[in-house]
């Protein structure tokens, strides 16, 4: 394969190899069709929610009136009227009410549903509600949670190994330390949205724009009381998912389907931007409380940390997402000693949810605070405390959970990209620029990581797909997976044209539907190629066997003398297109569609014992920020990153760079000037692009190196030996969060660490530094 | 493709524009439907996608042309969510359905961004096509800076950007006006407009709820004789007042076809800004007058809130944070207010009563703004924003330095702050303290008691009352170095 390096050093691949994402041209031209750009039935209606008002209390009295007298309604229903189970708890929890009817737990919880002609007379009845309630004393705050019992929505989790009292208290130096960790909304593009149909009296159809159709399906069923066939989902595409269409597209589909049943005709449900960002969860806020012990040399001897986990008012994926935080705490490296605590707490805010990294980042931030604490100590380059405690071999590649390291390329990485980087020279200059100005200061700082690959519910490490192959010898592929930007179908696609031979204009991807694949898993956990991309290929492979045995009978050929490509059978005498062959093959009565299922081997996990092997593999990845900051406003910008990343045999290098790309810059943000707001009543005050702000093209680093690291290769057996590449490199943007603090703590001449939390708003790091050094010298 | 002039234009339907190729005539009956929603509902064009309906996210940018003063049309990209209909009366409108015939016969633009692969999950991408083209009809060979300003109007939350910033770089090299379509056929969309102007009803409107009065002597009657009016320019925050407030603004006076308040006016000692110059104008001026608010001005908004909103409605608002009104108070500029029967001449300072109060009342208008000339008048004139993001964000705060040495007499300070308190207001101690100590040194307990003695700034979600404090001191410091020339304060 051939490649070029872009002025900016992004590799990207040629003209002549390149797959670009499969529906480019449909979104560039604005054909490309989301939910709300379906073509309506005839009387569609639309529904909308109505919230409470407050965050924490008893509902006393809902008046409808004025809703019910505004233009345009036609129904209004609450909690009593739903026909089956009033629950949506995607783990089974019985915690998460569709509607409430009494204790409110959330400033923006659903109370009742109004549907009206159109959307907008939707809108505005829902807010003519008057509220009649009791308001108790919300919990807001995971700060200042100081009962030692406190409320938890789901069982926490203790990794535990080695003596971590007794080493912490034998190592050389202690630290002890806490940081807290903002939250963050998914913000995809296109928010929240279901329509719903009703086929047949009785069959419900729902376009829903979720991450999860199984789930989804068995959501609408069990609030409409009927059974799992009479619920049809499907997805064509997502506007951006990033988690937050994991469980919380669930509950407007569930809103559509009982307002389509109800009013026996299509509704649909959009909430405004505002709403959506107000009544859906987000990434979950940490709070980290740490004690490390080290050796003189910067060996770590023992980490023991509480990962507190604001959950908000019910378990959601809490469990798992608190899970995989302390999976990640160790990140690269080796703790010999180690006790990671999870604390899954409840507050009086939305139920917060699963958002790339779920949990891994919030883990991987204690890891190199950990890191930065010990380098700070000593006066070393954190980089060189890194290097020292590495995973290794034998004893020293056991992780907390007793899975062993064995796929570990993370030194590999961090030397290449410290060399291509420059980054030993840079942060010299850096040091020595830090000194000559005096109103603006340098950072710079290197960050691994190391992501664990597979749900660590291990029953949902599976995959279907289908493929059809027609007459004509073009191709419609069906899988679980859906597609929300990060380019599986055009992995899939990849993956199909190869095995089949077939131009990448005669096979299509078909929305993803319940009533094709049966108990899909959501496509998350950075899963989604590995899984359905396995499945299809096995699809593929049945079909391709099918017509070579074929081929082999009718022209006495040996398979292995058989080549597919470019839409012919290539055999050594004679070549045949594609569609004669099956069209042959068909009239010879040869199956020409299969199905393909997939489930990752190896992977077991013991909660109780809180040993087992959950990953199959890991992804690894590092990057060096350099950052410069403004001291007497705390802002910033980042001028450089150089990012090296795993993917293992890239399935498709211009879709895993974008991923790169996206997530880092999507990470950035995180630790940056994205931060939620919750004012005293637990009223969200950041819920639109007006106050919450993502990253801009502007806030892109200035200069932009991503290399993959073409010489990676997954040890295990995945499909075309890659690796998963949606949420590890989300975690590479730590190492801006880092860089910011070096430079901050430049002004004490690196003698304090400053005690910097996330996200690093211009506020944060200006109070950083004022912290640091109490007067400025003007 | 382009149907002739002699189309009959129907008298009872009031707002007419072309949709790409074609006549719209409607007659209104809700004016505060917005453009987004007449696109998608109505029209059933569901390439234009809705992100935020707020103006924020850029998904749902489309171009407006209108005619301008050297008879061609501009073509200036916009927020169709926070657009209302009777606002593209007479104008050319171009969404990204207009660009390409089908899915293969892409402009080049959508070309650029497909080789490129600029879009992961396609929502915004439409947003972007449309904001890049509105960049390359105004620049040729737009560089990085150029791209970047751009696109500071459009979120995307998937591609990090790269291989959206790479498009527009590649599109930078291979763009060609001259077969662009638009600029192709600019004449003949200029003439067709202008027939639409010219051709429009010039009795007064009798729609109780709303008009679009084509010059000020209609304004005024328009103001005078309907009760509590709404003047809507660019309804860059009108528009969330009906979008998320569902507030009821009828009726609606949409001024952006007054040509006459659309001006910059240079004299020897002052210049005027006429109320409706945007902020896109205001920015070239800004360029060559003061290039020290290059800066500053191109942290307002993004490049649609720029080409919509004025300067005029930024300070109509009163509002705590509007972005133009500490530069016009540090420079002591004059503001003109007309009403039917009333000129009246004001400090902008005296305009800002307390919040949501103005010293205006509903039926009169603000006619423009006197600043001084700093090409004829020397002064030392600087000022910054602060905000979370620091492009296309609310500031958290903003301040203003005004400083005029005069020799023998007492130098003229005006230093102003936004976000600071409920209205953007002078800080008449820092002043004191600055023609007192401007020869020696300043301590920093008498800037902060300075800063404390004239602000009580709240803690809300943009920031503490504590960084607001902070940053104000700081920003003076900044604006020490800069009248000191204290070297160092540049960022290397």
């Amino acid at each position: 394969m051939k490649q070029i390096r872009r002025k900016e050093g992004i590799l990207r691949s040629t003209e002549e190899d390149i797959v670009r994402h499969e529906s480019l041209n449909k979104f560039v031209s604005g054909k490309a069709e989301y939910i709300d750009d379906l073509a309506e039935e005839h009387g569609t209606l639309h529904a909308y929610v109505g919230k409470s008002d407050f965050a924490k209390g008893i509902i006393l009295d809902i008046d409808l009136k004025k809703v019910w007298a505004s233009e345009g309604v036609v129904d209004i229903f609450t909690a009593k009227d739903l026909p089956g189970s009033n629950d949506i708890s995607p783990t089974s929890m019985r915690d998460e009410p569709v509607l409430v009817d009494k204790d409110v737990s959330f400033f923006g919880q659903p109370l009742f549903v109004v549907v009206a002609k159109t959307r907008l007379e939707a809108r505005k009845a829902a807010s003519l509600v008057k509220i009649n309630k009791n308001i108790h004393n919300p919990l807001l705050d995971i700060h200042n949670i100081k009962n030692k019992n406190p409320e938890i929505v789901t069982t926490p989790l203790k990794l535990e190994r080695g003596d971590v009292c007794e080493y912490l208290k034998k190592s050389k130096y202690k630290i002890s330390g806490e940081i807290y960790i903002g939250g963050q909304d998914h913000f995809y593009l296109e928010s929240h949205i279901a329509m719903a149909r009703i086929e047949e009296s009785e069959e419900v159809i729902i376009h829903s724009s979720t991450q999860h159709p199984t789930e989804v399906q068995h959501m609408v069923a069990k609030v409409l009381d009927i059974p799992f066939n009479k619920v049809i989902v499907k997805v064509k595409r997502m506007g951006g998912g990033f988690g937050g269409k994991e469980t919380q597209s669930n509950f407007f589909a569930v809103i559509a389907a009982v307002a389509a049943v109800r009013n026996g005709t299509a509704v649909k449900i959009r909430p405004d931007r505002d709403d959506d960002m107000i009544m859906t969860g987000k990434r979950h806020p940490f709070h980290i409380s740490y004690n490390v012990g080290f050796e003189k040399n910067g060996e770590i001897m023992a980490v023991d940390a509480l990962l507190s986990a604001d959950c908000g008012f019910s378990s959601d994926l809490s469990g798992p997402i608190t899970d995989r935080a302390l999976f990640h705490s160790d990140n690269c490296y080796f703790y010999p000693n180690v006790r990671l605590i999870s604390r899954p707490l409840k507050t009086n805010k939305v139920s917060n949810t699963a958002f790339r990294g779920f949990g891994g980042p919030q883990g991987i931030m204690l890891a190199e605070r950990v890191i930065q604490e010990v380098a700070f100590f000593l006066g070393k380059d954190p980089l060189d405390i890194r290097k020292m405690n590495l995973y290794g071999t034998g004893k020293k590649s056991i992780s907390p959970y007793y899975q062993k390291i064995s796929d570990n390329i993370s030194k590999r990485i961090i030397m290449e990209l410290e060399n291509s980087s420059n980054y030993k020279k840079r942060r010299k200059e850096v040091l020595l620029f830090n000194k000559k100005n005096i109103f603006f200061k340098k950072g710079i700082a290197l960050t691994p990581v190391k992501f664990g690959i597979s749900f660590t519910a291990t029953w949902y490490n599976q995959g279907g797909a289908l493929v059809h192959v027609y007459t004509d010898g073009s191709v419609i592929v069906n899988h679980g997976g859906t597609e929300m930007g990060q380019g599986l179908h055009t992995k899939v696609l990849g993956i199909i044209t190869k095995e089949l031979g077939v131009s990448l204009d005669k096979i299509k991807i078909t929305d993803t539907d319940t009533s094709k694949i049966a108990n899909t898993s959501a496509t998350a956990a950075s899963s989604g190629s590995d899984l359905n991309g396995m499945a299809a290929f096995k699809a593929a492979k049945k079909i391709k066997k099918r017509i070579l045995n074929f081929i082999t009978k009718r022209y006495s050929v040996s398979p292995k003398n058989i080549n597919f490509k470019n839409n012919f059978i290539l055999t050594p005498d004679k070549i045949y297109p594609f569609h004669e062959i099956v069209k042959e093959a068909y009239l010879e009565r040869v199956q020409l569609w299969d199905s393909g299922f997939y489930k990752t081997p190896k992977i077991h996990w013991d909660r109780k014992k809180a040993k087992g092997k959950p990953f199959y593999y890991y992804s690894y990845g590092a990057a060096v920020s350099e950052v410069t900051i403004d001291i007497l406003t705390g802002e910033y910008k980042v001028n450089r990153v150089d990012i090296l990343h795993d993917v293992g045999k890239s399935l498709n290098k211009t879709i895993d760079i974008g991923q790169i790309e996206g997530g880092f810059i999507q990470g950035m943000g995180w630790l940056t000037c994205e931060e939620l707001f919750w004012d005293q009543d637990g009223s969200l005050k950041t819920h639109a692009p007006a106050t919450y702000k993502i990253p801009l093209a502007s806030d892109r680093p200035e200069i932009f190196n991503i290399q993959i690291a073409s010489w990676s290769k997954n040890s295990e057996k995945t499909i075309k030996r890659s690796k998963a590449v949606g949420e590890p490199p989300f975690m590479l943007a730590i190492s801006v969060h880092e860089a910011l603090q070096m430079a901050v703590s430049s002004i004490a001449d690196y003698k304090v660490k400053p005690k910097m939390n996330a996200p690093a708003t211009p506020e944060e790091v200006l109070s950083s530094i004022y912290d640091i050094k109490k007067e400025y010298q003007f | 493709m382009l149907k002739k002039n002699s189309t009959k234009l129907k008298k009872e339907k009031f707002v007419r524009f072309y949709l790409n190729d074609n006549l719209i005539e409607k007659s209104i009956s809700d004016p505060q439907q917005t453009l987004l929603d007449f696109l998608r509902i109505d029209q059933n064009l569901k390439g234009t996608k809705e992100g935020c309906a707020e103006g924020d996210c850029g998904a749902c940018t489309v171009l407006i042309g209108k005619v301008n003063k050297y008879h061609k049309v501009s073509y200036r990209t916009a927020n169709s969510c926070i657009v209302f209909l009777p606002s593209i009366d007479c104008s050319h409108l171009i969404t990204v359905d207009g660009l390409s015939k089908g899915l293969e016969e892409l402009h080049p633009v959508q070309e650029a961004m497909v080789r490129n692969s600029g879009a992961q999950c396609g929502f915004c991408t439409p947003g972007f096509v449309m904001s890049m083209y509105g960049l390359f009809l105004k620049t040729k060979k737009p560089n990085r800076a150029q791209i970047l300003n751009s696109i500071q109007g459009n979120l995307c939350r998937c591609t990090g950007y790269g291989p959206i910033i790479s498009a527009a770089e590649d599109l930078s090299k291979s763009f060609s006006c001259s077969n662009d379509f638009l600029i192709k056929n600019n004449k003949k969309w200029a003439q067709k407009l202008t027939y639409l102007i010219e051709n429009g009803s010039k009795e007064k409107e009798n729609n109780p709820n709303y008009s679009i009065p084509k010059n000020t002597r209609e304004l005024k009657e328009v103001l005078y004789h309907k009760e509590n009016s709404t003047i809507v320019a660019g309804s860059t925050d009108v528009g969330l007042w009906v979008n998320k407030q569902f507030k009821k603004i009828k009726p609606i006076v949409f001024i952006n076809q007054i040509d006459e308040l659309k001006y910059i006016k240079i004299y020897n000692n002052k210049i005027l800004l006429g109320s409706l110059v945007t902020y896109s104008d205001f920015q070239d001026f800004v360029t060559e007058y003061f290039p020290n608010l290059n800066e500053y001005i191109n942290r307002i908004g993004g490049d649609q809130i720029r080409n919509m909103g004025t300067i005029g409605g930024n300070i109509a608002n009163g509002s705590p944070i509007g972005d133009i009104s500490p530069l016009f108070l540090a420079l002591g500029a004059k503001m003109k207010i007309i009403g039917k029967e009333t000129t009246r001449k004001i400090n902008v300072e005296n305009f800002f009563i307390e919040y949501g109060l103005q010293a205006i009342n509903a039926k009169e208008y603000i006619h423009d703004f006197e600043i001084p000339n700093p090409k004829t008048k020397q002064f030392d004139f600087i000022a910054y924003k602060v905000s979370k993001r620091r492009y296309e964000d609310i500031s958290t705060i903003t301040g203003a330095f005004f400083f005029e040495k005069k020799l023998n007499k007492k130098s003229n300070v005006r230093f102003a702050y936004g976000g600071m308190a409920g209205i953007p207001k002078r800080s008449k101690s820092l002043e004191n303290l600055f023609n007192q100590k401007f020869e020696s040194n300043f301590d920093e307990k008498s800037i902060e008691m300075a800063i404390k003695n004239d602000f009580q700034p709240l803690t809300d979600c943009r920031a503490t009352s504590l960084y607001r404090h902070r940053v104000a001191e700081n920003l003076f410091k900044k604006f020490l170095c800069f009248v000191k020339n204290i070297p160092n304060i540049k960022e290397v």
